[in-house]
């Protein structure tokens, strides 16, 4: 989700929000008796407010459990849980009087508490800056879900241009261009020159089975530069005929690379809800307990 | 030869269309964290119950007076209605111990744990805020719309009027004491000059030292048995001046040359019976005094000596007896009391009124403050001339320690209204019928 001028209102709202907050939460400070309390009418009132932004913005997961709901649109939804829950956090401080906590269940709900705000920033700022990151640097990008089913398309691609390229009946001289190639510069009449295709089964059988079959980024055609060195080599040592399978199998790298680095992208900028979203479930759960013995005690 | 082509149909073409209906692995943990992660807290919330145990549950720490309670939630959380509302009520404090009424005629009466907050530490639960009290005596109303107090008092170092005596500006006491005098360098004592000190005459009842200067030449009127219940002296407040402890030595109460005792420091009427007794006692036992003529031997100006001889005993005794009367009233009791004309033959002397605690509405502890010199507060003393004078300190004097807004509170002196003043009226503390035993506190059985 990318924060552009349609949060404007939200942020708005929000700020004047925590500054009405702060405004009744000063003087209401200055002069409590004993200080600021959870269970006093004002530290209610915001656990309260702060609990119900907190249960609107969790609503998000079941909005996207649903998405035939049509309650809305996602992208209201989505800036209603980045701006609800960050108003909520300065309404938790006002209603603890900015402790901590002293017993076990308040100090696990403040440090679920950091720790879901915190891994909700960073994830929406990892949300803003990288989709345009991505959309320049992978330009070849697919399915997430499908990466490993896309790479074993490009491993049969790979081998279906090879069996093209091995099937493709030469010109006698360009075989003969194609064994000096590979024999220095002389040939031997005697002998019958190799396909030309057998350079590349070669260097398919050598390099590129295994950088599209096992982990990319650990292979040397991983690197850009290496690749385009490697297969300007290749270039030179096979028959123009074969550039095109050769150019062919450099486009296919390319994707593969561009690939590994969806993958990257993605646990980037997606790893972060495995612990945000769980954490928040557990949020929910337990500030329901406190509560209830809050109220209860 | 094959180009590689990348329409917007083959790459479509290449998508699983089913992909959706398998769970990859990242949504598969997203979902199982989400479940396994409330799971757990579901079971430690449902542990804790089952077990019984509150104390996660807690505020906070208790104070050192509860925290034998321990995790006992419910010595103090009783339940009340039903099930689930366990809030504290005063009876739940009474049940330990008694907090008696403050006035009776406040508007209302705040409940213990609205001042005692609980669950802060191990914090001294008396150390109640300022806003405890100046909830009401910011703005000081009774039942009645009528206080005798001043109505208006917001916190120690601005808003408290000057304490009540030095406002009045008048020792109401009757014994007149020229401190500047006492106070002199080779003030005359019994056996020869002395410089006396503020301690010589006021101290704590928990100081038993001997007067320095001399013995008493009255022995002071014995204590009764003591109680051994009584709580032992303190050295909080001094005790009252004493005559026999602290002024006979030097201002002898003689009324006759012939006689070495001295009057009893009591009533004229008293003082009367004993000059006529003893000195019947001495015509008695020696008769042949009747006939010889006084010869005056101190030229008292007020004291008219009868120069002729005595008719008879009686006669002789009523001489001798106005003469010694005369010096008393009018000299050597005078020195120190305002002696006024009677309604019979015997003059009236005030009672001495000798404050014994000038601030009955707070409490004050000279022991800790023990390490001033007596000066540094009661300054005006050593030129003090008139009774009158009240040399209690005044507020500023205070305000010099005890200045929680106006130095860094690491430099200040506590200066809450709890430091001084007491809101239960311990008097009236009511006994508390104690209904736990040993197990059933400590451990609910």
């Amino acid at each position: 989700m990318i924060i552009d001028r349609t949060h404007r209102p939200w942020a708005v709202a929000s700020a004047i929000v925590v500054l009405a907050g702060a405004a009744l939460y000063v003087p209401y400070s200055v002069r409590a008796p004993a200080g600021p309390e959870g269970g006093s009418v004002m530290g209610l009132s915001f656990g309260i407010a702060a609990a119900l932004l907190m249960l609107i913005a969790g609503l998000l997961g079941l909005r996207r459990q649903v998405p035939g709901w049509r309650i809305g649109r996602m992208q209201t939804w989505m800036r209603a849980h980045l701006w609800l829950s960050l108003v909520a956090l300065p309404l938790i401080f006002f209603h603890g009087g900015f402790s901590f906590g002293h017993a076990t269940l308040t100090r696990i709900l403040m440090s679920l508490l950091t720790l879901v705000t915190l891994s909700g920033i960073v994830g929406a700022l990892l949300q803003h800056f990288l989709p345009r990151q991505m959309t320049r640097r992978l330009p070849m990008e697919t399915i997430y879900e499908q990466i490993d089913h896309i790479r074993e398309g490009l491993r049969q691609e790979a081998e279906q241009l090879l069996a093209a390229a091995e099937a493709a009946k030469l010109d006698p001289k360009e075989m003969l261009l194609a064994a000096a190639a590979q024999g220095g510069g002389s040939v031997t009449v005697a002998a019958a020159p190799p396909h030309p295709a057998v350079r590349l089964r070669e260097f398919y059988e050598a390099n590129l089975r295994a950088y599209l079959s096992g982990s990319a980024r650990a292979h040397p055609l991983h690197a850009a530069d290496t690749a385009q060195r490697t297969f300007q080599y290749l270039r030179a040592g096979v028959s123009p005929s074969m550039h095109e399978t050769v150019e062919a199998w450099e486009s296919i790298c390319e994707e593969q690379r561009q690939l590994a680095g969806e993958e990257r992208f993605h646990r980037v900028l997606h790893g972060w809800l495995l612990v945000h979203v769980p954490l928040s479930y557990a949020l929910l759960l337990l500030t329901a307990v406190h509560a209830f013995q809050g109220l209860r005690y | 030869m094959a180009r590689r082509v990348r329409t917007a149909k083959s790459l479509a073409q290449r998508i699983d269309l089913d992909y959706f209906k398998r769970l990859h692995p990242f949504r598969r943990w997203k979902f199982l964290l989400s479940v396994a992660v409330p799971l757990v807290a579901v079971v430690w919330v449902a542990a804790l119950g089952i077990a019984d145990h509150s104390r996660p549950y807690s505020a906070g720490p208790m104070s050192a007076a509860h925290a034998f309670v321990g995790s006992r939630c419910e010595v103090c959380h009783a339940t009340t209605a039903g099930f689930f509302l366990r809030h504290v009520k005063d009876n739940a404090c009474k049940s330990c111990h008694d907090g008696p009424v403050h006035q009776t005629r406040q508007t209302f009466t705040p409940s213990c744990a609205s001042c005692h907050t609980e669950h802060r530490g191990p914090v001294r639960l008396a150390d109640v805020s300022d806003a405890m009290c100046t909830q009401c005596h910011a703005d000081l109303r009774t039942r009645d719309g009528h206080s005798r107090y001043e109505n208006r008092v917001a916190d120690f170092d601005t808003a408290h009027p000057e304490f009540a005596p030095l406002r009045s500006g008048k020792d109401p006491g009757t014994v007149k004491l020229d401190h500047e005098v006492h106070l002199k360098a080779g003030l005359k004592g019994p056996h020869g000059p002395v410089q006396m000190v503020c301690a010589d005459c006021h101290r704590p009842p928990a100081d038993v030292r001997p007067w320095p200067y001399a013995a008493p030449p009255v022995e002071p009127i014995a204590a009764a048995q003591p109680d051994p219940l009584a709580p032992p002296p303190t050295r909080a407040y001094m005790a009252p001046v004493n005559y026999e402890k602290h002024c006979a030595a030097c201002h002898l109460l003689n009324f006759d040359r012939r006689f070495s005792e001295l009057v009893p420091h009591k009533e004229p009427k008293i003082v009367h019976d004993f000059v006529v007794k003893k000195l019947s006692e001495y015509i008695a036992a020696h008769p042949e005094a009747v006939r010889q003529v006084e010869v005056s031997v101190q030229r008292i100006p007020e004291v008219k000596i009868e120069t002729r001889p005595a008719r008879d005993a009686a006669d002789w005794v009523a001489m001798r007896v106005s003469e010694a009367e005369q010096l008393l009233w009018k000299k050597t009791c005078k020195e120190c009391h305002t002696v006024k004309p009677g309604a019979g033959p015997l003059p009236e002397i005030p009672k001495a009124q000798i404050a014994v605690r000038w601030l009955p509405h707070s409490v004050f502890s000279h022991e800790a403050h023990q390490m001033l010199d007596c000066t540094a507060c009661h300054a005006r003393t050593p030129h003090s001339k008139e009774t009158a004078d009240v040399l209690l300190p005044g507020i500023a004097t205070c305000r010099q320690c005890h200045a929680s807004r106006r130095l860094a509170p690491a430099d200040s002196a506590q200066a809450r209204c709890f430091e001084c003043h007491q809101y239960h009226d311990w008097s009236k503390q009511a006994p508390v019928n104690g209904r736990y035993t040993i197990p059933r506190l400590l451990k609910g059985m």
